[in-house]
Order: structure tokens, then C-alpha cells, then sequence
């Protein structure tokens, strides 16, 4: 016994999970006309708003499941088992798309790539035994740059590229090679939902393969900016790094995700550049004052994930949506070098830091100050590699460009802003898979991105780390998480368009006070958009809440 | 006709609501309510050793009675010894549906002049295996039964033997009329598809559901709750969830037998007077509707097309089925019949002890 409030949209519409889309439409077609307002069947059933409420929602079920990316990312949401996503992707249809995604992807893969070497640099340094082991394996690799691919990790590519090729079920595909900039921060701020709801820990292994597709454009805009800031990036990176940075252990996830970014890297070219950083690196490291270690703690874990995602992100999303997830954030500090300003602004706004956080977190409080230094540096030259660069990968080099010219400013800015201490995230385990890829000179180029990136992350962490995977979304929840993004209820407002007294009493849980479930609904989806979190998720956990919590009021 | 009717879903296990209310009972808390509370929680406790059908639906004039009386002929020349009682204690009719007079004796000779034993009421009603009970007509305030009137009758109905006892009830929801309903095995619904008569059929099935929290809430300790959702004027039903959402939260254990008890209670659908084929469609709808709004299931037995010869079965005070067994009207009776004979499993007899 469920409310309708409350079942998934496969119940609503009363039809299996896998039901086709012929199906689907075929039983919205049925139930609309079951629950239209002249059905005799329905006759004084429950209150008209009620009956207009359930109509409202089945038509969204609707265009939900019959949308494949979305119907993708809601089963996932509600933890329905991917075969279905495999089949999906499989199609024709997706298919065609795989090729353009592909392509995506290994822009995304490349900056990732980066990002990983560089993490793994630094894992090395701090070390532990295991991760030193496979350290060694991906030295070779490193040696080789292009085999990027170590023998540990060529399952995790693998898991990674699939998912890529399979999900292109998307319009993202498509999208992103028409625009690959708005493309690359719809389906980061997708692929960054779905992560959130499966765990807000960096683990995305899962998602990640997925996002793949949605990053991948922003990476390859991304990608580029991220390498040009490597030389500066370089000086600061790896001894700040290793020393400051707690040798913390960083997530499970970050293995998986450091591996992809290391393919990607192959791919995307890289090494050659990742060579001179390294030295580069070696040199910068040597200063004491630039020693951004904490830039260089968080540049290990996160950089495999959250860097090669958020990196794409922020290049993308400064245009568009500031408020995108996380992985934008973090994106946005690696990138930030180039595009920080559109990404600093938004930058703070990334909550959705938490699974970057979780990875960055390390612990390192290192002074942000170090990166914008570099920045400024790298200008003049990044800025026309990243565009060589940029073009390449994707059309979306433009955006990327602009935020290149910006960048000095921004990135430090949001610097020193971050002066945090971030070392939060358990992140030491999977270090060693950082570290595999980790060679000194993937790391410069990495460092720097991850570093900003790593200071984002620390402001943000609070925010997203506090959020477990299970955690209610009621209203003190959001409320923290709308200050953690140093938002005021009138710029949400603004934003949002809810009206202030609604986001008042939906974080004063005062149930009464609120719209009917129907109306609620929305107004939670938007909010949560905003807030970087996953709208579903916080729509389904707050109307749960609602729903079962009889009105203070009394009846 | 009736081979070709496929065995419905879920019919609960005859006995398993009486058994799990006598489980409840058993809990020294609830024996001492239960002499306050409602009769049918006390009365269950006795295994029972036939069918009951109710045939109910708010409204008036829908066909109750005339389903009542056909379903009788049905499953009597199906075989089966069936005793039909007019509980429409103010408004009694079902005699004259079956062409039998005004009755020598009915049933508030047994309620008010000690006659001891319903046997000594029941009137033949020309078909085989068909007995009736007649509705008390003499005086005027028969349909303001007594509690005490209600619990004889009530104890004395389940101690019938015939294979299936079928209680016409009158319009309305009065408790008297809720209890005679939930008595009952199958909760037939009589509804036409006009607004009136669903309006009145869905309060009436959210009325008989919260009759039976009413019933059981001493159990659970939600009488608060019970009575503040009777108190509601409207969407009552909508609040079943949370009467089981706050019980769970209070013992978990105890949640899930309530709602095990309360889908052990289940409404089948009778849509009669169908003139079109949406017409027919409308239980089903009904079915869905109420299932998405309050996670109840109801069956849908099928529909009755809307046929004059019904009509004039009435006027001649035949049941339709014998006066015009191959009428639209009588067949779809039939596939009624069938549908309730299967949901009783192959042989309902090895049902009685």
C-alpha cells in the first residue's frame, strides 16, 4: 500500500520496468483516460486536485521514461539493475550515437588522464606499499605514455569506455558534438545526479562509465585548459602535494576512476606534454611557498574522477548553469586556471563537491595561493595551446578559451578564498591505483587543475560530505546545503523563481504550510537543481517526509 | 461458460481473517475491549463452515436486490444449498423479486419473538436449494436493529449451514449495514456507471473499510486515529495509509497483520445497467482507480448488460434468470456466479468440515 505519491513511475503508469516505449505511451494513453475528469470511474474517488495531481504525474512519468537518457538516469535513481541501461544502449538508435559519444569520451578520458597522472604522482610520493607496487607497473606506462593503460587497470577501462559507448543512448551524444559545451554541462550535471544518488562517496564506478558520455564533451573543451595550466601547475604540484597532503587514504572509487582517466590520457595525447611537466614539477616543488600541497593531496584522489568529470564541467557550465553539480565545482578549479571566472562564481555554488570532496578531501589546507600564481604564469601560453587543443577534442574550445583569458583573475580569487583545509576524504586505499599512473611528469599538468580543483572542493566538502547516500532530504538539509553554497533564501529565490515564503517553510519542514504534493514537487525538483543535488531524490525523500508526517496542524 | 472462467486472483484462504482476529484477541489488552467493541471481531472467532456473499452499494435502486435473487437461483442450480436473507431491514423487497408473497413469517419474528431458530423463517422459494429469509416488513422501525438484536443475528447467520449464504443489503451506510457487509466472504458491490451510484459505492467501501479499523483498533491502539479519520468529511480514505504508517511505527508486527487484515477484505465489483462497452469498462476502472488511490485491491467480477427482460422479470416477480435464462442480463448473472464459484476453489463443499 503506497500512496501514488509515492511509487515509482513505473507504478504509476502500471507497467513493468521494462516496458518498451510503445507501452508506456500506450498506458499513459489509458490511464488519462481512466482519470479524466469527465471518467465516471473516478466519480468523488479523492478530491479533484488529487485525481489532476495523479494525471500531472503520470504524464511526467511519461515524458520520463520514454526519454531514454532520463528514463537511464531514473532507474538508476531508483536502483533498478542497469541491464536494462546495457540493452538500452545497445539499440540502434544508440548506436549511432556511440560514435560522437566515443569521441566525447575520450576528450573526457584525456583531461582525466592528465588529472590521474598527476594524482598518481602525487599518490607515489606519499605512498603506501601497495600503491607503490602498482606504482611501479604504471610507471611503465608512464614511461609509455600512450600505452596509458596499465595491465591492473585495463579492466576498469574497460568498464569505463563501455558504459561510454553503450549509454550514448543520448541525445547527450548527439548533443555534445553540436554543442559540445552546453552538451558537456547538461550530462556532467547528469552523470553527476545519478553519482549522488548511488553514493555521494566518490565511488561513481559505477555511474562513472556513464557519465563518460555526458563529460566527455566538457573534458575534451576541458582537457585542453588542464594542460596548458600544467606547466604552472607543475612548479606547485608534487612535493606540496606529497607532503601536505595527507597521505589520507583516499576512496575505493578513486581507482576506478584514475584508471579511465589514465586511458583517456593515452588517447588524448598527453604524455608528451606530461613529460615536461613532470620536470617541470620536480623544479616547482622545489618552492617551498608554491607548495600548494593541498592542491596536490586533493589532485591525487579526486583527479581520476572528479577531476576529469568536474574538469569538463566547469569549462562547460560557466556559460551556462552555475549551479550545476558538483563535478562542475571541481571541474571548475582544475580548469580554473583558464575559465576559472565563469567557474569561480558557479564554483562556490558546487555542493555536489561532496564525491570530490570525499576524494580531494585528503586533508591538506594548503594555501590555494600557490595555483593562482601559476595560472597567471601559464597564461600566455596556455591560452593557445588550450585553443590547439580544445579545437581538437570538441568544438566546444571556445568556451574554453574564454575562461583561459579570464583565468588568471579568477582562479585566484577563488585561491585564496580557499584557504580550507580540506583533508576530509578517506582516500588513502585507492591511492595506489593513482599512483600506478602517477609518473612525476603526468603529475605537473594534473596538479594544477587538481589543486584548484582541491581547494573548491574543501569549501565545498562540508556541504556534500555531510550528505550520506541514505540521508533524508528534509528541510534542515537543504538549508545547510543552500549556506553551504553561501546562497541567501532571496538569491535562491531569484534563481529559482519559488517565491522566498515557500522556501521558508520547505525548510522549516512546515508541512502545512505548503503546497499540495503536486505543486511541491516541482518546487523541490527546482530546488534541488539548484543546489547541485539530485532532484529526484530530494523531491522523493522530502515528499516522503511530507507524507507520512500528519500535519502539526492536526486534522 | 463457467469452465471458461478463469480462476480469479487471490481469493483469501476461507477462515484466515477470523483466524488472525482470533490471534489478535488473544492478547489480554484486546479481550478486555472486546466486549465493547463490535460484535463480528468476537463472532469470528468460530470457524465458519459456508460462504458469505453481501451484495451492497450505497446507493438505492441499483439492482441489489435483483443480483441478490439471481445469484441465488444461479448457484442453487449449480448445486449448491444457498439461503438468501433480506437484510434490507427497512426496505425489504427481495421476496417480491423472487415471486414469493408477502412472507408468513420473516426475519423480525426471529429478532423480536424469540423464535429460536432461523430455520423456523426461512421461506421455499420454488427453486431447489434455494431458501429465503424475508426481510422484516410489520413494523416501522425494523431497520433500527437493536446491538443486541444484531449480535443474535449476526452469530446466528454464521452458524448457518447452507453452502452459500447470501445477505441482500439496503442503500445506505449505516453501521448496521457496513457490519452485514463485512461479515461477509465476498463484498459484492452493486454500481452503475453513473456518477451517483460510484459516488455513493467508493464512501461505501471507505466507509466499510474504516468500519473495520473501527473493529479491530483496540488492537492496534489506534483509536484516535480511527476516530479522526471518521471525523474527516472528506478523502477519509486517503488516511489508511497513515493508520498503518503510525501503527507501523509503533510495532511493525503489528502493522503488517493490519494490513494483511485489511486486504483480507476484498470488494468485488458488479457493474450493472451497462449500456455500452465503456459501460462494461467501468469496473475495471473502478478497480484500478481505487487501487491507485489507496492501495486496496478490488476485484472486478463483470459487468450486466443494461436489458429490458430484466425489467420485466421484475413486473412479473420472476428472477430473470429463470424467466429469461439466455437474456444478455441472465447470462452475464452467470459469469457472475461462475467467477464467485472459483474464486471458492473447485469444490467448495471440501471446504465444509
Amino acid at each position: 500500500m503506497k500512496p501514488f505519491a509515492q511509487q515509482t513511475y513505473y507504478e504509476l503508469l502500471e507497467v513493468p520496468p521494462t516496458a518498451s516505449d510503445e507501452d508506456i505511451r500506450a498506458a499513459h494513453q489509458r490511464l488519462m483516460e481512466l482519470y479524466s475528469p469527465d471518467s465516471v470511474a473516478v466519480y468523488a474517488l479523492g478530491d479533484p486536485e488529487q485525481v489532476d495531481a495523479l494525471r500531472e504525474r503520470m504524464t511526467e512519468a511519461m515524458e520520463m521514461l520514454t526519454d531514454a537518457q532520463l528514463r537511464l538516469e531514473y532507474d538508476r535513481s531508483i536502483g533498478l539493475p542497469m541491464e536494462r541501461l546495457a540493452k538500452a544502449g545497445s539499440t540502434p538508435a544508440a548506436q549511432d550515437k556511440a560514435d560522437s559519444a566515443a569521441r566525447v569520451a575520450e576528450a573526457l578520458a584525456t583531461a582525466a588522464a592528465a588529472l590521474a597522472k598527476a594524482a598518481g604522482a602525487v599518490d607515489a610520493e606519499r605512498v603506501e606499499a601497495e600503491s607503490r607496487l602498482k606504482a611501479a607497473a604504471s610507471v611503465n606506462e608512464e614511461e609509455a605514455p600512450q600505452a596509458s593503460a596499465t595491465p591492473g587497470k585495463s579492466e576498469e577501462r574497460m568498464r569505463a569506455e563501455e558504459p561510454k559507448r553503450q549509454e550514448p543512448s543520448g541525445k547527450d551524444a548527439s548533443d555534445a558534438a553540436s554543442e559540445p559545451v552546453m552538451v558537456g554541462g547538461m550530462a556532467v550535471v547528469d552523470a553527476f545526479r545519478a553519482s549522488f544518488n548511488q553514493s555521494l562517496s566518490f565511488v561513481y564506478v559505477p555511474t562513472g562509465p556513464l557519465r563518460g558520455q555526458g563529460r566527455a564533451n566538457v573534458a575534451s573543451a576541458v582537457s585542453a585548459p588542464v594542460e596548458e595550466h600544467r606547466p604552472a601547475v607543475e612548479a606547485v604540484s608534487p612535493p606540496n602535494a606529497g607532503p601536505g597532503a595527507s597521505a589520507s587514504s583516499e576512496a575505493t572509487a578513486v581507482p576506478a576512476t584514475a584508471p579511465v582517466a589514465t586511458e583517456t590520457v593515452t588517447i588524448a595525447a598527453s604524455p608528451e606534454r606530461a613529460p615536461e611537466p613532470a620536470e617541470e614539477a620536480a623544479t616547482l616543488t622545489e618552492d617551498p611557498a608554491a607548495s600548494p600541497a593541498a592542491s596536490t593531496t586533493t589532485v591525487r584522489e579526486e583527479p581520476p574522477t572528479a577531476a576529469s568529470a568536474v574538469a569538463a564541467p566547469d569549462a562547460v557550465t560557466p556559460p551556462g548553469e552555475p549551479g550545476t553539480a558538483t563535478p562542475p565545482e571541481t571541474v571548475v578549479a582544475s580548469t580554473s586556471p583558464a575559465p576559472s571566472e565563469p567557474v569561480s562564481a558557479p564554483g562556490g555554488d558546487t555542493a555536489s563537491a561532496s564525491p570530490v570532496s570525499g576524494a580531494t578531501a585528503q586533508g591538506e589546507s594548503d594555501p590555494n595561493p600557490t595555483r593562482a600564481p601559476t595560472p597567471a604564469e601559464a597564461p600566455p601560453d596556455a591560452s593557445s595551446t588550450a585553443l590547439a587543443r580544445t579545437t581538437p577534442a570538441t568544438g566546444a574550445s571556445k568556451t574554453a578559451v574564454r575562461p583561459l583569458t579570464s583565468r588568471p583573475i579568477d582562479s585566484r580569487s577563488a585561491a585564496n578564498s580557499r584557504p580550507g583545509s580540506g583533508a576530509r576524504g578517506p582516500i588513502g586505499p585507492k591511492l595506489g591505483d593513482a599512483q600506478v599512473l602517477a609518473q612525476d611528469s603526468a603529475i605537473a599538468t594534473a596538479e594544477s587543475a587538481l589543486a584548484q580543483v582541491a581547494a573548491r572542493v574543501r569549501e565545498a566538502r562540508p556541504r556534500g560530505v555531510d550528505i550520506p547516500a541514505d540521508a533524508e532530504f528534509n528541510g534542515e538539509l537543504l538549508r545547510r546545503v543552500r549556506e553551504a553554497r553561501s546562497l541567501s533564501i532571496q538569491q535562491l529565490a531569484d534563481r529559482t523563481r519559488i517565491s522566498v515564503r515557500h522556501l521558508e517553510n520547505v525548510e522549516a519542514d512546515r508541512y502545512t504550510a505548503l503546497p499540495p504534493p503536486v505543486y511541491l514537487r516541482g518546487i523541490l525538483m527546482n530546488l534541488a537543481r539548484e543546489l547541485g543535488l539530485d532532484p529526484l531524490r530530494v523531491s522523493k525523500s522530502y515528499l516522503g517526509l511530507f507524507s507520512e508526517k500528519p500535519p502539526k496542524s492536526g486534522r | 461458460m463457467r469452465a471458461s472462467v478463469k480462476p480469479a486472483p487471490l481469493s483469501p484462504p476461507p477462515g484466515s481473517a477470523p483466524a488472525s482476529l482470533a490471534g489478535a484477541s488473544a492478547r489480554p489488552l484486546s479481550a478486555v475491549d472486546n466486549d465493547v467493541s463490535s460484535g463480528p471481531v468476537g463472532l469470528t472467532r468460530k470457524p465458519r463452515s459456508r460462504r458469505i456473499i453481501a451484495v451492497g452499494g450505497g446507493k438505492g435502486g441499483i439492482g441489489k436486490s435483483m443480483v441478490s435473487a439471481n445469484l441465488g437461483v444461479a448457484l442453487a442450480q449449480a448445486g449448491h444449498k444457498v439461503l438468501l436473507v433480506d437484510a434490507d431491514l427497512g426496505g425489504a423487497n427481495l421476496h417480491t423479486c423472487l415471486g414469493v408473497g408477502p412472507p408468513e413469517s420473516t426475519l423480525s419474528d426471529f429478532l423480536r419473538r424469540g423464535k429460536g431458530n432461523l430455520e423456523e423463517v426461512m421461506v421455499a422459494t420454488g427453486v431447489p436449494g434455494l431458501s429465503l429469509i424475508a426481510g422484516a416488513q410489520d413494523s416501522l422501525d425494523a431497520a433500527n436493529l437493536k446491538y443486541a438484536q444484531k449480535q443474535k443475528l449476526l452469530r446466528t447467520l454464521l452458524a448457518q449451514t447452507a453452502d452459500y449464504l447470501i445477505l441482500d443489503l439496503g442503500a445506505g451506510t449505516s453501521f448496521n449495514t457496513l457490519d452485514f457487509f463485512l461479515l461477509a466472504d465476498h463484498g459484492l458491490l452493486v454500481v452503475l456507471p453513473e456518477p451517483t451510484s460510484v459516488e455513493n459505492a467508493y464512501r461505501f467501501v471507505k466507509a466499510a473499510f474504516f468500519r473495520k479499523l473501527q473493529q479491530v483498533e483496540s488492537q492496534y491502539g489506534i483509536q484516535d486515529l480511527v476516530e479522526g479519520a471518521l471525523s474527516t468529511r472528506e478523502g477519509g480514505l486517503r488516511t489508511l495509509h497513515d493508520v498503518v504508517a503510525q501503527v507501523r511505527r509503533k510495532a511493525p508486527s503489528d502493522a503488517e497483520r493490519l494490513e494483511r487484515e485489511l486486504a483480507s477484505f476484498r470488494v468485488r465489483l458488479v457493474v450493472n445497467q451497462a449500456r455500452t462497452d465503456a459501460d462494461e469498462k467501468v469496473g475495471g476502472a473502478m478497480v484500478a482507480a481505487w487501487k491507485k488511490f489507496f492501495g486496496i485491491d478490488m476485484d472486478d467480477l463483470g459487468a450486466l448488460r443494461y436489458d429490458d427482460e430484466a425489467w420485466r422479470a421484475v413486473r412479473k416477480r420472476r428472477p430473470v434468470l429463470i424467466e429469461r435464462p439466455d437474456s444478455p442480463v441472465s447470462l452475464g448473472l452467470q459469469r457472475i456466479a461462475a467467477r464467485l464459484l472459483s474464486l471458492d476453489g473447485p469444490s467448495s463443499e471440501s471446504a465444509i468440515p
